[in-house]
């Protein structure tokens, strides 16, 4: 069992160049995410749940 | 785990996740978790779901091969997510994952995603997968194995090794047998209409556009690991095994029944293995892609003559796969605008 809690050491990044079309699914969302602040965080996608198990 | 040790595993998980500004997330991993059985699980997702701040997540990571209709029940009650450890088609899963015969495992663990998917609240508990890159594999055979599973997401972990003995499968440390199978999945991942999840993928390219990862060992982002074993014992990031035997653990014995928790992560001696994470290799302080890679697992920088002062032994590995990211969203940048032009 392991507990995490992070500490934050992120640069704020200007996401207003991301404004642009993209044909692939995968970098879109991605672009999405950023431009949104990184908050579409949905429950299926949590930050650690892979631990390893090997 | 005997009864003292659940019971003190809830109240101070309870005590960390309500002192703590952000939220906590446990994972119940092995080995593996669900060889718990039914009656302590449910005494330890009930008692952690009530112990413990509304916004802690609660997981497990799990081979499948145990994983009952009645598991399943217990984590979609209590909104547990299952992350379960699947390698790629039998031929590549089995050559690593046996089961207490010998089997190979690939068939139950497929049966078992299957039972997890098709529950009404599979959706809302089914995390993702989790595998364990074999460099010698196709990476598309994988990509689509993992996929046909109906998994939302899945994870990718390198072989474990470091400087002093290298990953299976990697020649040197300048070999980049890993970066480019990676490079080959990512090709494949983004060509995909209907992707799904593949978080390191995700990280790396969302901390390239200016976003943040979610996963150790990517990015700037540090995490206080602390693992509680079924003795009790409080150990570091049991990655550390990977660089030498005893290197998961503490200077002091930590039992999770006697040492108070808060007490411990006020310690010089927690502070020194948080500060552990930030690389301290020359390579990586002034590598200009450090924030995207940031330095890698502690543990697979690890070398018999420097210790934990050298990059990642994927160092080569990361660099082609960061380029390679970095050229392919490049090539998702609009055209110069053109000027109009009229005719009279």
């Amino acid at each position: 069992m392991s507990t995490t809690d992070s500490l934050s050491t992120q640069r704020p990044e200007d996401a207003a160049e991301l404004s642009i079309p993209v044909d692939s699914v995968a970098i879109e969302r991605l672009i999405e995410e950023v431009r949104s602040g990184d908050s579409v965080e949905a429950a299926s996608y949590n930050r650690t749940y892979n631990r390893h198990n090997r | 785990m005997g009864s003292d040790i659940l019971r003190a595993v809830i109240d101070q998980l309870g005590l960390l996740s309500n002192s703590q500004r952000r939220p906590l997330s446990v994972v119940l991993h092995g080995g593996e978790p669900l060889l718990l059985g039914l009656p302590d699980m449910r005494r330890l997702v009930e008692g952690l779901s009530k112990a413990m701040r509304a916004d802690a997540g609660l997981h497990v990571q799990t081979n499948g091969v145990l994983l009952s209709d009645e598991f399943i029940e217990l984590f979609a009650e209590h909104e547990v997510g299952v992350s379960i450890s699947l390698d790629g088609p039998a031929e590549i899963h089995d050559r690593n994952r046996l089961d207490r015969n010998g089997r190979g495992s690939h068939s139950q663990v497929i049966e078992a995603i299957a039972r997890l998917v098709a529950h009404p609240a599979g959706e809302q508990i089914l995390s993702g997968l989790l595998a364990v890159v074999d460099p010698s594999s196709d990476p598309i055979e994988v990509y689509e194995a993992l996929k046909a599973t109906g998994t939302p997401a899945f994870d990718l972990l390198y072989r474990d090794g470091n400087h002093s003995e290298l990953p299976p499968g990697k020649e040197s440390f300048e070999s980049t047998e890993y970066g480019s199978w990676m490079i080959r999945l990512l090709d494949h991942y983004l060509a995909d209409q209907t992707p799904p999840r593949i978080r390191v993928l995700d990280d790396l390219m969302r901390l390239i556009l200016g976003g943040h990862s979610r996963k150790e060992g990517v990015g700037p982002e540090q995490y206080g690991i602390l693992v509680v074993d079924t003795d009790g014992t409080i150990t570091r990031n049991d990655t550390l095994k990977v660089a030498h035997a005893g290197a998961d653990r503490f200077d002091a014995q930590h039992s999770i029944v006697q040492t108070d928790l808060l007490s411990l992560l006020g310690t010089k001696e927690f502070a020194d293995y948080f500060d552990l994470h930030a690389p301290t290799s020359p390579i990586c302080r002034r590598c200009p892609e450090l924030t995207i890679c940031g330095g890698g697992m502690p543990a697979h920088r690890w070398s018999r003559a420097r210790g934990y002062d050298n990059p990642t032994v994927f160092c080569r590995d990361q660099q082609v796969l960061i380029s390679a990211m970095r050229a392919r969203l490049e090539q998702t940048r609009p055209p110069a605008p053109k000027m109009a032009a009229s005719r009279a």
